[in-house]
């Protein structure tokens, strides 16, 4: 914009020369007078973003934003927030968490949060442990030369025990109690649904050798052989046929059947639910349906499709519920976690809908891969990641939610074998004979970081209270329910990061839901870490139904309407009124360059510095002033920040006149 | 000792450009002589002032007035047209203040001034006393012009006594102009007191002493001189309130209507009747005579 040479600029005295404001670079002449006031508004910013209110948990007040979560089913797995467009889970996602329970309610009661239950030992067994299987109602543990079955889930106590006269190598049991075990020795012993009878499946001479796992699918048995004429060739094999006896007594001989052959080992063989599924070690999972060619003959597993994993990934476990598979692969030392779908007939029964959802580094890779790695319930999928160093971490996958979640954390870097049972997790140690699993105590202390709050403002936050509504607290237990606040982005990811300051503790138990304000605390972004701590003895979790915090932005966003002068007439103080013929119409001209520009406003009356968009100059009009003289105004409207009150800021000395004076007529919260 | 100028300076000051009503000014950057066509202004008091300078603009340096033919905005520098409007060109030194299109010339205001002042007369007089010497029997030169007419003759020698009978006449060809004649015996020094006018001041110099004028008339002076330049003009209603406010406060109320020029007219008037109550009771012992001789009713010349 091109200033007449005459323009006042670098004015510090612009007071004394009947200035008004300077926009930009230049000073202007103000025509303030009753019906045409200079107006300074807020601008409510908070209504017009309500067509932002899909979130339910993200309210825009009158007075500010607040955010506030009960449910956290959506789990871990914010990469930023918030998120454009934003994604369906981010409303109940957070950004990191331990040792909490954040699994969805069931029907009827609130979402809470309360610390998970911790992992104690149930059962020590007589050497180190092999393998564990459990059916619906019977746990099997398997070491050395012996399988012990346990029927109660309360004190262990051996039910049945068998001993096989070799080491267990491997051994599977279908939910309907049928039994195969591998032994050292090469032996195959089997269990017959509804009895505790072991006994030997003996087959044709070379028929049952190099026998690398067994496991029972679809009231299969197969085996995964290893060809001894070659070290990288494998095949699948179905024992089903050739079977004699009753179906309920069948008995095992000398004609299995050859499935599939591949250059490749098996690693893994599992339901699901259209297919059966094998994992081999060249990245595969294959994907087998029983089929037969004539109405008489019995079905055989017949290959349908191969599945790839993404190169330089090894699978090295699958589960299935409801046609939902998890799948875990290996890489050197990362682990990843898959969700996937297994596809019908009309893919050809291929896995797809690959999604990644989590990936773990500096992980200890199962080195039994024929253990069961992951664990399907109806609605989860569970599994253990040993991070080296740092125990072992269960995670659930919520299959109605698909939240991924970090329930529990175990000290133990060797925890590689999961089974569910009776609604408990049991885990092993593969080099220990300490079978654990969870516990009716609470872990001690559990946290959970939300993401940053900015409320999808790029400004200043100024955040003033918290809230928390918090019950099964004990009286004399301390701090229970603990929030820190931080915000620092690398806070999101340590919870021990140095930025994290306590704001709130609570310890009464008569006290559940508190609003906490917080002072002096203004920053664009804030996230909080809710830390619960159990009782004493470990015996009961607080519970907390909702966090949450509110915040005012800082930064003033303002509308002034300034009535500029444009008159050919000149007025400063101390002086006669000069008219300068064409004045007017060069400052109008000037007025009108500005539309649209960035620039800072500075007003001497209220001394405010405002930093903007000059959004509407509007057309001049005549008025007739109080003393008589006609002028010339024209509205400039300039939409900004507020970005100092302060007058000695601008230089512009002590303001001495109230606003009332200069015709400002509302100064304040206003809807515009 | 007072002079014509500073009652001009005093009607600026008071009435038409005080102190925080200020006309658009700037300040030469160097002195200019009385032949120079071209000056250079800083200093604005405003910024938007440099604006006022444009060709036909009047600017003014003391008592010139001086045309703006050109002005280069690039240097600030002004090719003007001296002594326009009958000012008379002259040396003006650097940092004058240089009025831009002064609303009040103050040749304007001098001419204000100096009618207001004569025109005091007849209503105010001023009582002096002279001592005169008679040039011849019967006749003496009278030193005044600004005398209108005689109150008291008395000999100096004699014990102070009146003489009865005087004349002042405008020319006697003895003397060569004004004289006062009185009875030819009367031989000896005469002291004349008599009525002086107030006189029309030619230049701002003049002191009040010259021109007969009692400085307690000041303000109506000023006020007279203030009403006249106003009268037609567009005085701000700032000013106009002011002066309002100024004149209530010494009891005189002109009405709201009423042009500011004319509403100092009526205070100079009434300033004036107030002086003449004065003067009447400061003279009330004196006893006007007809200063004619050949028509007198006190008195004869022989």
């Amino acid at each position: 914009v091109t200033l007449a040479p005459s323009h006042a600029e670098n004015e510090t005295r612009p007071r004394g020369l009947g200035y008004g404001a300077r926009l930009g670079t230049a000073w202007y002449r103000l025509a303030v007078h009753p019906d045409a006031p200079l107006t300074i508004q807020t601008r409510d910013q908070l209504a017009e973003r309500s067509a932002d209110g899909t979130n339910a948990f993200e309210n825009m007040l009158k007075t500010g934003f607040a955010w506030v979560r009960g449910d956290f089913t959506g789990g871990e797995g914010l990469d930023r927030y918030p998120r454009t467009p934003p994604h369906p889970l981010d409303d109940t996602r957070y950004f990191l968490s331990e040792n909490l329970d954040l699994r969805r309610p069931g029907a009827g009661r609130p979402y809470s949060i309360t610390l998970s239950r911790r992992h104690e030992p149930w059962y020590t067994a007589p050497s180190t442990i092999t393998e564990v299987r459990a059916t619906v109602d019977k746990l099997y543990v398997a070491y050395e030369d012996e399988i012990r079955g346990f029927l109660d889930d309360g004190d262990p106590s051996p039910d049945t025990l068998f001993a096989f006269p070799a080491a267990v190598v491997s051994f599977d049991v279908s939910d309907s109690d049928e039994g195969i075990a591998l032994l050292t020795n090469g032996e195959l012993w089997h269990k017959p649904i509804g009895t505790d009878t072991w006994t030997e499946i003996t087959a044709g001479a070379g028929v049952l050798d190099d026998i690398t796992g067994v496991w029972i699918v679809k009231g299969r048995v197969i085996l995964a052989q290893r060809d001894p004429a070659s070290a990288v060739a494998g095949k699948l094999v179905d024992l089903a046929l050739g079977v004699t006896g009753t179906p309920a007594v069948p008995t095992y001989s000398v004609t299995p059947f050859t499935v599939d052959t591949f250059a490749a080992d098996v690693l893994a063989v599992e339901d699901s639910g259209m297919c059966v599924l094998a994992i081999t070690t060249d990245r595969m999972i294959r994907s087998y349906v029983p089929r037969s060619d004539a109405a008489a003959d019995p079905p055989v597993l017949a290959l349908q499709s191969l599945t790839p994993m993404p190169r330089g990934e090894q699978p090295i476990a699958v589960a299935h519920s409801s046609s939902k598979l998890l799948i875990l692969t290996a890489h050197e030392n990362v682990l990843r976690a898959y969700a996937a779908v297994q596809h019908d007939e009309l893919t050809n029964f291929v896995i797809g809908d690959l999604t990644e959802l989590r990936t773990w580094e500096s992980v200890q890779i199962p080195t039994n891969p024929m253990q069961r790695l992951v664990m399907a319930t109806r609605d989860e999928f569970r599994w253990l990641v040993t991070t080296e160093g740092e125990g072992t971490d269960l995670w659930r996958y919520d299959l109605v939610t698909t939240g991924l979640h970090n329930h529990v954390h175990v000290d133990d870097d060797h925890m590689e074998g999961l089974v569910v049972w009776q609604e408990r997790d049991y885990t092993y140690d593969l080099h220990t004979d300490q079978l654990s699993r969870t516990s009716v105590f609470y872990e001690a202390s559990g946290y959970l970081i939300t993401p940053l709050i900015n409320f999808n403002l790029n400004t200043d936050i100024n955040w003033t209270e918290l809230s928390i509504q918090a019950f099964d607290l004990i009286a004399g237990g301390g701090a229970q329910v603990l929030i820190y606040i931080s915000s620092d982005d690398a806070a999101l990811l340590d919870p021990d990061h140095e930025s994290w300051r306590l704001a709130l503790s609570l310890t009464s138990p008569t006290i559940d839901a508190q609003l906490v304000p917080l002072a002096g605390e203004r920053w664009p972004k804030l996230a909080l870490k809710l830390e619960l701590r159990s009782w004493p003895d470990g015996a009961g979790s607080p519970r907390v139904t909702q966090v949450g915090v509110r915040g005012i932005p800082a930064a003033q966003e303002v509308v002034v309407q300034l009535p500029m002068s444009v008159a050919d007439q000149v007025e400063a103080p101390g002086r006669m009124p000069v008219r300068i013929p064409g004045w007017g119409d060069e400052l109008f001209d000037e007025l009108l360059e500005l539309r649209g520009h960035a620039l800072d406003l500075f007003l001497v009356e209220p001394p405010l510095r405002i930093r903007g968009v000059v959004t509407q100059v509007a057309q001049p009009v005549t008025y007739i002033s109080h003393r008589g003289s006609p002028g010339r105004l024209c509205m400039v409207e300039i939409l900004g920040d507020v970005l100092a009150e302060d007058a000695s800021q601008l230089g512009l000395g002590e303001p001495d006149l109230g606003v009332a004076l200069l015709g400002v007529s509302l100064l304040g919260v206003g809807e515009v | 000792m007072t002079t014509v100028a500073q009652l001009v300076d005093s009607t600026y000051r008071r009435y038409l450009e005080p102190p925080d009503y200020q006309p658009p000014m700037g300040f030469l950057s160097t002195g200019i002589t009385a032949g120079d066509l071209a000056l250079t202004l800083e200093s604005f008091a405003l910024p938007e002032d440099r604006q006022l300078l444009r060709a036909g603009v009047l600017l003014e340096i003391d008592y010139e007035l001086i045309r703006v033919l050109a002005y280069d905005d690039t240097n600030g520098q002004a090719t003007v047209r001296r002594g326009e409007l009958d000012t008379i060109p002259a040396e003006h030194a650097a940092l004058a203040p240089t009025k831009i299109s002064p609303p009040y010339p103050r040749v304007d205001v001098f001419d204000a001034v100096a009618t207001n002042t004569a025109t005091l007369s007849p209503s105010l007089f001023s009582v002096r006393s002279v001592l005169v010497s008679p040039t011849s029997a019967g006749v003496a030169p009278f030193p005044d012009d600004l005398a209108t007419s005689i109150i008291k003759v008395t000999r100096e020698n004699r014990d102070q006594i009146p003489v009865a009978s005087f004349a002042l006449v405008d020319y006697h060809p003895q003397v060569g102009g004004r004289a006062v004649l009185f009875p030819p015996y009367v031989d000896d020094m005469l002291w004349f007191e008599y009525r002086r006018r107030v006189g029309h001041p030619i230049s701002e110099a003049a002191t009040l002493e010259e021109i007969g004028l009692d400085p307690l008339w000041i303000p109506a002076v000023l006020a007279g001189a203030a009403g006249e330049m106003m009268i037609g003009r567009d005085v701000s209603r700032a000013t106009q309130e002011w002066v309002s406010q100024s004149l209530e406060a010494e009891g005189i109320n002109f009405g709201q209507r009423q042009q500011i020029g004319f509403g100092l007219l009526q205070y100079r008037q009434v300033k004036i009747e107030e002086f003449k109550r004065e003067q009447t009771q400061q003279h009330k012992s004196i006893t006007f005579r007809r200063t004619s001789p050949w028509k007198t009713s006190e008195g004869s010349i022989l």
